[in-house]
This record gives structure tokens, C-alpha cells and sequence, in this order.
């Protein structure tokens, strides 16, 4: 039989961090306190619980679980460990779809998310065609990544006041912290379902893994599994940009951690990196709240300043294997 | 058991018509050998009777069900496909990979799943390699362990592109020795081979094709005559027989420019 140690450990990680989100803040009050005799204090603790810690917490879990499942989706489609929704342009298009919908007042900012994470992931598959091998898939990503960063850096740059760039640049930094309900009900309806199409793939991406001939022939319809991906990955990585900013490497870090403890088949692969993600972008948040010293450290920046390292040891020990 | 039947199968790609026409059946309780020299089609005919492309007229049918009818997974039950190139990239233990010619079944670890897995390991004889991982073997063991695969889906009609490319002289004669006992059992199996020696002694019957086009079929002595091995390769073969088996080298080329411009 096989164990599922670290499916329960990961769980259990998980439900810790989710009480400890919820305890840790600048005031020092913890959600046992809604229960206390004192009045004042109790509707204080349940102010600040329900309606600042607690939407926070939320958002790093979706964000985070949707960061790290599409992270595992997009390697497994590509079947090339260095994809990412940072890394190949999905999050930036995204970033430039939610400032274009906030700039010009259209729609929702998180339908423009959206949309701007299925262009990207859309154009990339044009762009790196059907089996796209390391180098295509890295310049496509570039390529693109650029594009978008230019174009939101135009938006910036005719912005109509300076408090709107302002606004736009500390937005893009990515961060969960003073949002919402609100921001969390824009954005998982969208969340939820990009994580059903995505669940839905790891027994075909489980196929892919020894080639495209091989799937076909074992049943897999594979436009119907690359479509999945990635509507998947823009419902919920575009959603999730929209109200966070973009955080970058959780979904290119996650999967490789988690590899060596399930193996390589996407069936279980998937399940466990979403946990994973969710829980390193928990844990980031809380370690952000506890060391915050003068301005708080932005999540986004956090995620970056860890991720960019291991991504570089990650393509060293690439090309010292090939 | 139920043959697979090519009715008239043609498969044009652009301007070049890949396969032209070609009518052929793959009966259970043989080893038909799909030959020809590059380019002819061979990989493209059983691409298409894989489900992996589609003729562009004419149909694939198994018992008598349209292939495109079947169903992904029914007939992914009912024909195993072994193609020529897999690029392995995730490290998979053998194992593993093998056990992914169960998902059209399900793919679930019953014991059934586990016993058919155990069955083609052993059948191919890497049970020693289970454990280790894919992109660690060596180029045969990695096509073995790839032909595990294709028996573990237990389908009753197998297509292997050429499965014997990488292997050893050994593990050639293995592995055609092993298509013969699955043949006994009532499986169909089309294998294409450019080894024309090996195709001559195990194989039932064979196909060649030539420009798309079918160019002769029928039991393997018979057809592999000197008129069509002058014809398809522009060769001449050194014949003998051993016990009752036959003998085939492909000894020299045909002298001075080929008739039928084989190749492309």
C-alpha cells in the first residue's frame, strides 16, 4: 500500500498556519478573544479577525494553492520543469490585464486578469507550438513577459495623477495584506473553477509523461487536456493576480520541493502542490507580519527575493546535467 | 478476438499523398510485418490504425467498429500502440511507466492493474529493472521497458514501430520470439521492421509499401521475392533456409538507377 504521509502532513501544515494567520497581527489580539468577558475587547478581537486577518489568510491560500497547482499543470503540459505562470509571462499578462481594466474603468479588474491570462496563454502556445522544448517555451516566455511589462510601464507612465501610478506600482508588488471580503468573492468563483479544470488533467498530464504519441494511444484527447490547462491556469491565476498583485516563483519552486516526497505522477503531484503552495505563501505572509520593520515587506517581493536564487540553482543543475 | 482492417485508408499531408489507398488486415494469431523502405508509409499506416492520426479517406475498423466510433478509451483497450521515438523526460521508475498502460482501464493500482504490470515486466524480461529509473537506463533497456508498456495495456491487437531499433542482436531475437508466443495466444500484432532478415523468418505474413502505396502482401516467403525487393529497395537478398525457417540478407544493390525511384 501506499503511504500518504505527506498528503496528512502537508493537511495538518496547512490547518496550523490557517490559525496562525488568523492569531498574528500588529494588534495583539487572537480570535479566542471574540469570546471574552469583556465586551469591547470581544467585538474588537472579532473586528479584526473576521474582517482583516481572516480575508488575508484566505487570499494566500487560494492564491498560493492556484500559484503552486498551475505551476504543476504547466510542467507536466510542457513536460519541461521550468514552467511557471511567472516564468513563462502568464502572470505578467495577467498583471497588465487588471491595470488596463483598472486604468480605463472596465469591466472587473479581475475579469481583465483574466482575459489577460488567457492571451498569454493563448499566444504562448502559438508562439512555442505543440511540444515546445526548453529554449522556445524560455524566449516565448521572455518575449512575452516583456510585452507586458512594457505596456504596463506605458500605463504608468500616462497615468492621469501620480497617486494612480502610485497606486498601480505598489499593487503590482503583490500583496494579500489590507484586503477584503469583497476582494475574496471577485475572485474565487474564478479560482474554484480554474482549480476543477485543473484537478481534472492529472491523469492525462500522468500519460504525457512519455510523450504525446504515448498519450494519444493510451485514450488522451490531448486538446481537450491543453485547453483544460489553460483556461484552468488563467481563471485561476489570472483571478488571483487581479486581487494580489503578482507573486512570482510559488509555482515553479512548489512541485520541485514537493517531487522527491510523491514522485513524478501528476495524479498525485497535483493535490499536493496545491497544498504546498498554499502553505508557502502562508507561511511567507507570517513571516512578513512577524518581521515587519517599518514599511511591511510586500509578499510579492518576499516570494522573488527567495525564488530568483533557487530558480538559478534550479537551471545550473540543468545544464550540468545535459 | 477481432482483426483490424484498413479499408482503403489514404492520408494526404499538404500536396503529398502520405498513403494512397492502401486495403490491408491485421488478423488475430499473427504477426504481420509492415516493410519498406523510408518515407514509404509505414509508420503513417499504423499511426492511423493507433487512433494517433487520421486517414484522410477511407476508415479503420476493429471488428468491424469504425475506429473514430470506438471511443478514446475503448479503443485504447483494443490496440496497443508502440511508437517509434518516446522522449522520456520526467525520471518515472520503470515501474511506473509501465503501469501507465493501465489508465485505459483506469489506471487505478487493483490487483489486476498490479498483475498485468508484473506480466510485462516479465514477459520482457526487465523485472530486475523495476525499481530504477526511466531516463537512467540505457537506450535498449528504455525500449524495452517502453514495449512493457504497450503489453501491459493486455489489448488483443498490438502496433509496434519498429521495437527492435535500439536493441542488441539478442534482445531483437527476444523480442520477436516473444510476438510469435503472444501471436500463439490469438493477438494480432503489426510490427514495422527495416531489418528485413528478421522480418523474414518471424513474421506471418508481410506488407510492403512503397510511396504510400501497397505493394505487395501476402505470407512472408512469397512475398518477399526477388521482383519486390528489386522493386521497393532496389536490393538484392542472399536467400537459404535453415530447418524450416527461411534466410534473407539483403546482399547488393540493384544495378543502375532504380525503377520505381524508391525513397523519396
Amino acid at each position: 500500500m501506499k503511504r500518504y504521509w505527506t498528503e496528512i502532513a502537508l493537511v495538518f501544515l496547512l490547518l496550523l498556519l490557517i490559525v496562525a494567520s488568523a492569531a498574528v497581527g500588529p494588534t495583539a489580539l487572537m480570535p479566542w478573544d471574540s469570546f471574552s468577558a469583556d465586551p469591547v475587547r470581544a467585538t474588537l478581537a472579532r473586528t479584526v479577525t473576521i474582517d482583516i486577518r481572516l480575508p488575508r489568510t484566505v487570499l494566500a491560500v487560494l492564491a498560493g494553492a492556484s500559484l503552486g497547482l498551475s505551476g504543476a499543470v504547466l510542467q507536466g503540459l510542457m513536460r519541461n520543469p521550468l514552467a511557471d505562470p511567472g516564468v513563462i509571462g502568464v502572470s505578467s499578462m495577467a498583471a497588465l490585464g487588471s491595470v488596463l481594466a483598472f486604468y480605463f474603468g472596465l469591466w472587473s479588474v479581475a475579469g481583465g486578469g483574466i482575459v489577460g491570462a488567457l492571451c498569454a496563454a493563448l499566444l504562448l502556445m502559438i508562439l512555442a507550438g505543440r511540444a515546445p522544448g526548453i529554449l522556445t517555451l524560455m524566449l516565448a516566455g521572455v518575449a512575452l513577459s516583456s510585452l507586458a511589462v512594457a505596456l504596463t510601464a506605458l500605463a504608468l507612465n500616462l497615468a492621469p495623477s501620480p497617486l494612480a501610478a502610485y497606486e498601480i506600482m505598489v499593487w503590482l508588488m503583490g500583496s494579500v495584506a489590507d484586503r477584503s471580503w469583497t476582494h475574496v468573492e471577485t475572485a474565487a468563483p474564478f479560482i474554484l473553477v480554474g482549480w476543477g479544470l485543473l484537478f481534472a488533467t492529472g491523469r492525462g498530464l500522468a500519460a504525457l509523461a512519455l510523450g504525446e504519441d504515448v498519450a494519444r494511444s493510451l485514450g488522451i484527447n490531448l486538446g481537450r487536456l491543453r485547453m483544460m490547462a489553460i483556461v484552468g491556469t488563467a481563471g485561476c491565476v489570472g483571478a488571483s493576480v487581479a486581487v494580489t498583485g503578482s507573486i512570482g516563483f510559488v509555482g515553479l519552486v512548489v512541485p520541485h520541493l514537493l517531487r522527491p516526497l510523491v514522485g513524478h505522477d501528476s495524479r498525485r503531484l497535483l493535490p499536493v502542490s496545491a497544498l504546498g503552495g498554499a502553505i508557502l505563501l502562508l507561511a511567507a505572509d507570517i513571516v512578513i507580519r512577524l518581521v515587519a520593520v517599518g514599511p511591511e515587506l510586500k509578499l510579492g517581493v518576499a516570494t522573488a527575493l527567495v525564488g530568483a536564487p533557487f530558480f538559478l540553482t534550479l537551471v545550473l543543475r540543468m545544464r550540468g546535467r545535459s | 478476438m477481432s482483426a483490424l482492417v484498413w479499408e482503403t485508408v489514404s492520408l494526404r499531408r499538404g500536396n503529398a499523398l502520405v498513403l494512397d489507398e492502401i486495403a490491408l488486415r491485421l488478423e488475430p494469431g499473427e504477426v504481420l510485418g509492415l516493410v519498406g523502405p523510408n518515407g514509404a508509409g509505414k509508420s503513417t499506416a499504423l499511426r492511423c490504425a493507433g487512433g494517433l492520426e487520421r486517414p484522410t479517406a477511407g476508415r479503420i475498423t476493429v471488428g468491424g467498429v469504425p475506429l473514430d466510433r470506438l471511443g478514446a478509451s475503448a479503443r485504447a483497450r483494443a490496440v496497443a500502440f508502440l511508437p517509434q521515438q518516446t522522449e522520456a523526460v520526467w525520471p518515472i521508475p520503470v515501474e511506473a511507466a509501465v503501469a501507465l498502460g493501465r489508465l485505459p482501464h483506469g489506471g487505478g493500482a487493483t490487483p489486476q492493474d498490479r498483475d498485468a504490470v508484473d506480466k510485462a515486466l516479465e514477459a520482457v524480461g526487465i523485472a530486475s529493472l523495476r525499481h530504477r529509473s526511466i531516463t537512467a537506463l540505457s537506450g535498449g533497456e528504455r525500449a524495452l521497458a517502453l514495449f512493457a508498456r504497450t503489453l501491459a495495456v493486455e489489448s488483443d491487437l498490438l502496433l509496434l514501430d519498429e521495437p527492435c531499433a535500439a536493441l542488441d542482436p539478442q534482445h531483437r531475437l527476444a523480442v520477436m520470439d516473444l510476438l510469435g508466443r503472444l501471436a500463439a495466444e490469438g493477438r494480432g500484432i503489426a510490427v514495422v521492421l527495416h531489418d528485413l532478415a528478421l522480418a523474414a523468418r518471424f513474421c506471418h505474413r508481410v506488407a510492403v509499401l512503397c510511396q504510400g502505396r501497397l505493394l505487395a502482401v501476402g505470407p512472408t516467403e512469397a512475398t518477399l521475392s526477388d521482383e519486390v525487393l528489386a522493386q521497393a529497395f532496389g536490393i538484392r537478398a542472399h536467400r537459404g533456409r535453415i530447418g524450416a525457417e527461411s534466410l534473407l540478407i539483403p546482399w547488393e544493390q540493384v544495378s543502375g538507377p532504380n525503377p520505381t525511384g524508391a525513397g523519396r
